[in-house]
């Protein structure tokens, strides 16, 4: 497939159909799990709001307990760096903001592509840091399925395609630009099937703990 | 969108900045040495290089103008003149139109293009001849 | 069109119009001036054209606006034009020629059986194959018969203009007539294509005068002469400053467009564009259009009819379908598919815990 084929493709049906999809994993994943039966609680709460520990609870697990922190902060700061370089990456280049802007309506200002570039070299560096700890670390080894390697490559995939599309490296620009824009439509159409769609359920799972703990009186 | 005059302005492409004549003229003085050693001619295509109006006028300006110029009025309008270094040549040929088709700097004791050939100047024997008889019949 | 072929050089040429050897060396000079030859190739011109016999070269128009033969012909200054089309090489061009009718398809029979199997076509327009070709024909003849003629007896074909070499036009979907370019006729010969809707006149000339002279060029993948073709609008566009800094047009008449800012807003499609315009320029080097505040279409590109709109940004979807239609549809899909799902849960859970034991359900919780 020639680059400009697979680009036309990128931006055409394929992203028509990964959105479908996104769209489609998306609430049904939150219908199913929010029309779950809850677990009926028969003692008597000892604080009676727990959603204000649940949401408390939210913010709360950004960072770590002060019991781990000092195992796990290096860990957690590379981690803030793969997210907040990725979400600059996404939110602030200006052709994702047309995208987005095509998409929704709305849309602000961008930023330059050097900045961009940065932020994007900064998540791709700490992403291939945390793939390294994974592969290396035992427990987080055991812990870890096909789930979390295939959604690790779904996510570094696009980043490095942008980044050789933005820096013209590969033969053509077309075919690194349709690969690019490929890679980000399976993001999209994988985001709602695998761990990747804690980009919306870390708030539910966490609220959810929160709030239960919260209402038994746990310090949380 | 306010429009406080009617008149919008257009900014062109902003000239590169000049490098080109300088690299140019290290490459004439480098050919000239070369030519003066072991009698080696250069020719330099102009048309290959990316000249800026800023190139081309300070060109003009180092290479000046010396004693000859010669107009060759052929299939095309080609002007050579000499430069203020004897030598160095530059060459420019131009459609009767006007446009221009091409301009070289040679570094040679005298263009090629200025020389008569050995076939136009046999052909020239046939023909001051044949006139020459022509006449005297 | 004029004199007989046959193994003249373009020195022969001249020498029998009466000019002399300086006449020649002006051509070279042209010649080298017009392709922007590196120095080895200048130093060799001067040989090649007055060894190397001229070549025929045929000229047909088929599915076309004639707008690259305008191109060609009117843009800049016609001189380099009947340059090629009478010093350097022999020509037949359906359009200039003054013959017509009957006396034209004589002239253009006796040129190809003259310089058969060894001349130069070039082709200008697309080829529509729906109904047996009925959609273009010339002197009663299809289109692609045409073609398959001539082509049998060509070198090699230069297909100019995106029509010609990728469909242009007359491919854009629906295509109604079928049109194909000329590499999916012509196959068993070398092809270059000149694509641009028209191409740039000097680029035009300057590859058949390259091919005349030194024969196939160096081709990229879509077997565009590199010379020409090997770099995008982007990467020589001067406005790049402006994209690498994040500044770019809204619309047409605000300030960014005013102060000559980026105009990939705006739907350029320079990035993936691959052609000579910012360096060569158009119009005998005045501007391209860029640099009149306009986008770049993508015009050299394959179907750059169907890429989704000429104002659309590049990184934009296509979208040719309801978008709200998609989006509503899979809502829906996802509803039902959650409710099921719950349903389902909640089934196995009465199954599992029949009489209720009161304890916790075992109940299913997103990690985070
Ligand atoms: S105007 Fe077009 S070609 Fe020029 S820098 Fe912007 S996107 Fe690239």
């Amino acid at each position: 497939m020639s680059g400009a084929s697979l680009l036309t493709f990128a931006r055409g049906p394929a992203f028509e159909v990964a959105l479908a999809m996104l769209i489609f994993g998306m609430v049904w994943r939150l219908v199913g799990i929010l029309a779950l039966r809850r677990s009926r609680d028969y003692s008597e709460g000892r604080k009676t709001a727990g959603w204000v520990s649940g949401l408390r609870v939210i913010f709360s697990r950004s960072w770590p307990q002060a019991e781990f922190r000092e195992r796990v902060l290096h860990w957690d700061i590379v981690s803030y760096l793969f997210h907040l370089g990725y979400a600059v990456a996404i939110l602030g280049y200006l052709p994702h903001i047309l995208l987005i802007r095509n998409l929704t309506g709305l849309r602000w200002p961008g930023l330059p592509g050097g900045a961009i570039a940065f932020a994007a070299g900064i998540a791709a560096a700490s992403l291939l840091a945390l793939l390294g700890h994974r592969l290396t670390s035992p427990v987080l080894r055991k812990l870890s399925n096909f789930d979390d390697y295939f959604s690790w490559f779904i996510a570094f995939v696009p980043l490095i395609t942008g980044l050789m599309a933005y820096y013209n490296i590969g033969d053509s620009y077309q075919m690194v630009l349709g690969l690019h824009i490929l890679s980000g439509d399976i993001l999209f159409a994988w985001l709602p099937f695998g761990k990747l769609m804690h980009v919306i359920l870390f708030a539910f799972s966490r609220g959810k703990t929160g709030a239960v703990y919260g209402r038994r009186g746990a310090a949380i | 969108m306010s429009r406080p005059d009617r008149v919008i302005p257009i900014h062109p492409a902003p000239a590169p900045p000049s490098v080109v004549a300088d690299a140019l003229m290290r490459e004439i003085a480098a050919a000239l040495s070369r030519y003066a050693q072991d009698g080696q001619p250069h020719v330099i295509d102009l048309s290959a290089m990316p000249l800026s109006e800023d190139d081309t006028q300070r060109l003009d300006e180092q290479l000046g103008t010396g004693e000859v110029a010669i107009e060759i009025r052929s299939l095309l309008y080609t002007r050579v003149e000499e430069t203020r270094y004897a030598g160095v040549w530059r060459v420019r040929h131009e459609d009767p139109d006007g446009s221009m088709r091409g301009e070289q700097i040679e570094i040679t004791d005298i263009p090629e293009i200025v020389r008569a050939s050995a076939a136009d100047i046999g052909r020239s024997v046939q023909r001051l001849c044949a006139d020459r008889a022509e006449e005297d019949a | 069109m004029k004199e007989e072929t046959g193994d003249e050089t373009v020195l022969d040429v001249l020498e029998r119009r009466g000019l002399t050897r300086r006449a020649f060396l002006q051509v070279c000079a042209a010649v080298t001036s017009a392709l922007a030859l590196s120095p080895a190739e200048a130093a060799r011109i001067t040989q090649v054209l007055a060894s190397k016999p001229r070549p025929t070269v045929i000229y047909l128009s088929y599915q076309e606006c004639t707008g690259c033969l305008e191109s060609l012909t009117r843009s800049f200054s016609p001189g380099i034009a009947s340059l090629i089309f009478n010093d350097i090489s022999l020509a037949f061009n359906d359009t200039l020629q003054a013959a017509a009718g009957e006396a034209a398809e004589e002239a253009k029979d006796s040129a190809m059986k003259k310089a058969w199997g060894k001349y130069v076509l070039i082709v200008d327009g697309a080829v529509p194959l729906a109904e047996n070709g009925a959609y273009c024909t010339v002197a009663g003849r299809s289109a692609v018969s045409d073609l398959r003629h001539a082509a049998s007896g060509a070198a090699a074909v230069v297909a100019v203009g995106t029509c010609a070499s990728f469909g242009g036009l007359p491919y854009a979907a629906p295509n109604p007539t079928g049109a194909v370019p000329v590499s999916e006729i012509v196959r068993d010969r070398p092809i270059i294509n000149v694509s641009g809707c028209p191409p740039i006149a000097e680029v035009i000339t300057g590859v058949i005068i390259y091919y005349t002279t030194f024969g196939l060029p160096a081709l990229d993948r879509l077997h565009r002469p590199m010379s020409f073709y090997g770099n995008s609008i982007h990467d020589r566009c001067y406005r790049r400053p402006f994209y690498d800094r994040g500044m770019f047009a809204k619309t047409f008449d605000d300030e960014g467009a005013r102060q000559g800012w980026c105009l990939y807003e705006l739907g350029c499609k320079g990035p993936v564009t691959h052609n000579a315009c910012p360096t060569m320029k158009w119009n005998g080097g005045t501007s391209y259009p860029i640099e009149s505040g306009h986008p770049c279409l993508g015009c050299s590109e394959p179907d750059f009819w169907d890429k989704g709109g000429f104002y659309r940004p590049l990184s934009v979807p296509t979208g040719h379908w309801s978008r709200a239609g998609v989006m509503g549809a899979a809502a829906a899909a996802g509803v039902v598919a959650g409710l099921g799902a719950a349903v389902a849960a909640r089934v196995r859970q009465d199954r599992t815990h029949k009489p209720d034991a009161g304890g916790d359900t075992n109940q299913k919780t997103p990690k985070s």
